[in-house]
């Protein structure tokens, strides 16, 4: 910004309504209300009433119109103001009179203490031509049938009024920028439609102004404005202008029309929902006056206009924010039927999209990131994500400037300066994140960037489209169109929606959890009573198997191999019965923890061992025995468990070496039980505490597969662990690890 | 008529067969007689006396069809005529609160079923050695 006179800011700050001058076409005379007693007067009277301005101050309005008409006593302009002031100014306006002999309107307003006259040209064909275009023109804008339709209309019903060049209108942002949203021009004339330009280029106060002086003409950029003179006694309070239809214009903005080549300028305000929507601008490249009347006709065009767009936009918002929420309720519908959350936001791609005006979207549900549309990368989506979990970010959370609240959004820019942040869980990282690109990559400028800037003689003031583009692409650097109303409704009714679908499901899944526990309860039951049942009728099986046995002796040795091998199995699935009734009453019991010696249990153990499996040269090294917080019973069958699997797999192991090894640590208790047997192939992991599960190099040893499934159980009980490490024909080491308290 | 040294109470017929199996191997010459029901017992407790002779020791079933063997048992211990016969529940069940209820009503033993042929007899053998060798039971004075 090296620049040195343009500097906007500044011209937020220049007191645009007390200038103290008027354009050259008009005359301005400001008397006191009561006396009548001139106060002001443009240095411009004499051009228009021969008489000389100073010498007026003082003397009264009816000296002045007396002076004026000497040869005429029937004009009592003074009385009929006088009269005005009590009946209402508007009913007067415009008075229409002569000065010199030419024709001019005389418009009345007051200002503090003062009524205000300002004269202005007109002539006598002015009226019939307005009579023959305006009703026809209402009518025609009105039958517009979208906005853009009716805005189009007005703009051509408002060139053919006035008929300027160029007529324009156009609509401020939310940002205060403005676009060209509909333009008639002149044949031979470039089209600036679609065009943008930004907020600084008619300042904040300017725009106040619009709101109250609902037209605006500025007749002549190149025109010398008249200077207001006041008595020594009123000249330090200057006149407040507010209300002038010939106040002069500030020397930034003549000079901005220069730059942009207009020599006429006229604007008529849009107003919907009291703030200043848009503005229809015209443009006249050579210097253009336009009259009351016309004027007037002009605002009532404006006020139909304004008023049409209040209802239409209203109307297109509400259009608007039920598309959004079809979009969003298609997605909970779908939701509701197959019961996923991500099938419905991510596999319907286009309904995430329609739920706003996000150009992409991304879901983060249960750790994984989904993305629609040409959304950031998942890196920089998982940075979102840590960055919206950290500090007290509501769950819907929007910004059109991400990159200046989160630095690393800079990278990203081009696809997400807007964000809106839906959280589902804010403590899960569950979101559904949508984006907005940065502005400046939609929008057409007002100009070439790429042009020169131009410069005048002086060196002073340059303000062009060029430069206006550079202010303004600094200005909205980084940030994305705003997240409208409609938007963030739709949005948190989704996530009502959503959240509530969430919480029906979490409740079908946790009905679901208790259906399942009850079924393993029952489960437990069952295996218990039907194993129960089943030892009778096997142990019957056996019984008779042995009479048999024993009652025919003359048997033949097939026929007595065939009995004992039903005496076998019997015995084979008494055992198995046996177990799997201990697996289940490990469920079925409750815990007695007590502190258990354990050196004597694991002797007792041991040395049973030794006899049931007959391994006479065992190898037996016991190396420390901690004692272990638990229930005596359960824990002596997790030893008895895993030093019979000790032993029997490593029976045939010559010697035979069981290790068992206990270690206090600060807060478990370590034990290892350490064979030299036939060992485990790591690769089966946890399977081997499935039940019934028997690893492949086992199959010579006796076994049901139920030890240490029942071991694994009781350690989950305990909520103790257990792991192993093997190796095929090296041995197996089992560690338990129990905590101390 | 000849005395009854075993009566056995049961109504499922395997197990009547087990236990003749195992009294017969643990001497031919004892007596061994059975109950099917609850009606029957009772009949028989009720009937119990000179002209039918005191069995010397009963081997009770919990779970019959009409009767719970638990109440057959406070039957035995509350008529003098049979109130000292040792009695041995064989039961399915394994149920802690079976067993205390079948001790404080008066068994003398409690044997848990199933159970196989050679145990059975083994166990038979030796409660048979203790109740019925080694004991004498006493005897109340009928006639008076």
């Amino acid at each position: 910004m090296s620049y040195p006179v343009v500097n906007l800011t500044n011209c937020d700050k220049e007191p645009i309504h007390i200038l103290g001058k008027v354009q050259a076409h008009g005359l301005l005379i400001a008397a006191d209300r009561i006396s009548f007693e001139i106060a002001y007067i443009s240095e411009n009277c004499k051009d228009f009433t021969g008489l000389d301005a100073a010498p007026l101050l003082g003397h009264t309005l009816s000296y002045f119109f007396d002076t004026l008409y000497k040869d005429n006593p029937d004009q009592t302009y003074a009385q009929v103001i006088r009269f005005g002031l009590t009946q209402g100014l508007d009913n007067l306006n415009p008075i229409k009179l002569q000065l010199k002999g030419k024709l001019f309107h005389l418009i009345l307003h007051t200002s503090d203490r003062f009524i205000v006259l300002e004269f202005e040209p007109t002539s006598p064909d002015v009226d019939s031509q307005l009579q023959q275009l305006v009703g026809s023109s209402l009518t025609q804008i009105l039958e517009g049938s979208t906005l853009q339709e009716t805005l189009q209309r007005a703009a051509r019903q408002i060139k053919e009024l006035i008929r300027y060049d160029r007529v324009m209108i156009y609509k401020f942002w939310e940002d205060g920028h403005g676009e060209v949203v509909a333009e008639e021009q002149a044949e031979g004339f470039e089209p600036f439609m679609g065009l943008h330009y930004p907020a600084s280029d008619i300042p904040r106060q300017a725009r106040e102004l619009y709101k109250i002086n609902l037209t605006r003409i500025i007749a002549d950029v190149d025109s010398e404005p008249s200077g207001i003179i006041t008595t020594p006694d009123d000249k330090d309070k200057p006149l407040d202008l507010t209300h002038s239809t010939i106040r002069a214009v500030s020397a930034i903005h003549i000079q901005y029309l220069k730059n942009m080549g207009v020599q006429a300028s006229f604007s008529v305000s849009l107003i919907a929902n009291d703030e200043l929507w848009g503005l229809i601008a015209c443009h006249n490249y050579t210097p253009r006056f336009i009259d009351y009347k016309a004027r007037q006709h002009a605002k009532l065009i404006g006020q139909v206009l304004s008023s049409s767009i209040q209802y239409r936009e209203g109307q297109e918002d509400r259009e608007e924010s039920q598309a959004f929420r079809n979009a969003s309720d298609d997605i909970i519908r779908r939701m509701q039927k197959d019961w996923s959350l991500v099938d419905a936001v991510i596999n319907q791609k286009n309904f995430l999209l329609r739920i706003t005006n996000a150009t992409s979207a991304a879901l983060i549900f249960e750790g994984k990131i989904y993305r629609v549309g040409d959304a950031p990368s998942e890196e920089q989506i998982q940075g979102i994500v840590e960055w919206l979990q950290s500090g007290n970010k509501r769950n819907l959370y929007h910004t059109n400037h991400l990159t200046a609240l989160y630095s690393p959004a800079d990278a990203f820019r081009d696809k997400g300066s807007g964000l809106l942040a839906c959280a589902i869980s804010k403590e899960l990282g569950e979101y559904i994140l949508f984006f907005k690109p940065e502005i400046i990559t939609t929008v057409k400028w007002a100009g070439n960037p790429e042009k020169p800037l131009a410069t005048d003689d002086s060196g002073a003031l340059v303000l062009s489209p060029r430069r206006s583009f550079e202010v303004w692409s600094q200005q909205v650097e980084g940030t994305s169109e705003k997240w409208s109303k409609a938007e963030l409704n739709a949005v948190f009714k989704f996530r009502e929606d959503l959240v509530h679908f969430i919480n029906l499901k979490a409740n079908e899944i946790r009905k679901l959890n208790e259906k399942l526990k009850e079924a393993y309860d029952e489960l437990d039951t069952f295996s218990f009573t039907i194993s129960h049942d089943l030892k009778t009728p096997i142990a019957s099986i056996k019984n008779y198997a042995e009479i048999m046995l024993e009652d025919n002796a003359q048997l033949d040795e097939q026929n007595k191999h065939f009995l004992n091998r039903i005496i076998i199995s019997a015995d084979k699935m008494n055992t198995l019965i046996r177990e799997v009734l201990e697996y289940s009453r490990v469920s079925r019991t409750m815990l007695q923890k007590q502190r258990i010696e354990m050196e004597p249990v694991i002797r007792e153990i041991t040395s049973e061992l030794v006899a049931a499996y007959k391994v006479h040269n065992l190898d037996l090294t016991i190396n420390g025995t901690p004692g272990i917080l638990g229930d005596r019973v359960m824990l002596t069958q997790v030893f008895t468990n895993l030093l019979s699997n000790a032993i029997k797999y490593s029976s045939r192991s010559k010697p035979p070496k069981v290790t068992i090894e206990g270690k206090e640590e600060e807060t478990q208790v370590i034990y290892s039980i350490r064979d030299n047997g036939v060992g485990i192939d790591m690769n089966y992991g946890g399977h081997i505490f499935e039940l019934f599960k028997r690893m492949d190099n086992v199959k010579e040893y006796e076994g049901s597969g139920v030890g240490l499934a029942i071991v694994k159980r009781i350690m989950e009980k305990h909520n103790a662990r257990i792991w192993y490490e093997s190796e095929p024909g090296t041995g197996t080491i089992f560690y338990l690890s129990f905590e101390k308290d | 008529m000849k005395a009854t040294d075993i009566l056995y109470i049961e109504d499922n017929e395997d197990y009547i067969q087990f236990v003749k199996r195992a009294v017969s191997k643990i001497n031919t010459d004892l007596s061994f007689n059975v109950l099917m029901d609850g009606k029957n017992t009772l009949e028989f407790i009720e009937g119990v006396g000179a002209a039918k002779p005191l069995p010397r020791l009963i081997l009770l079933d919990i779970n019959l069809p009409d009767y719970n063997g638990l109440d057959l048992l406070a039957k035995i211990r509350s008529n003098k005529a049979t109130r000292y016969i040792p009695v041995v529940m064989f039961s399915s069940s394994e149920n802690q609160k079976d067993m205390m209820k079948a001790f404080d009503g008066g068994a003398n033993a409690y044997l848990v079923k199933p159970m196989g042929l050679t145990p059975l007899t083994e166990t038979l053998q030796s409660i048979c050695n203790f109740w019925l060798n080694h004991n004498q039971l006493p005897v109340d004075n009928f006639a008076a």
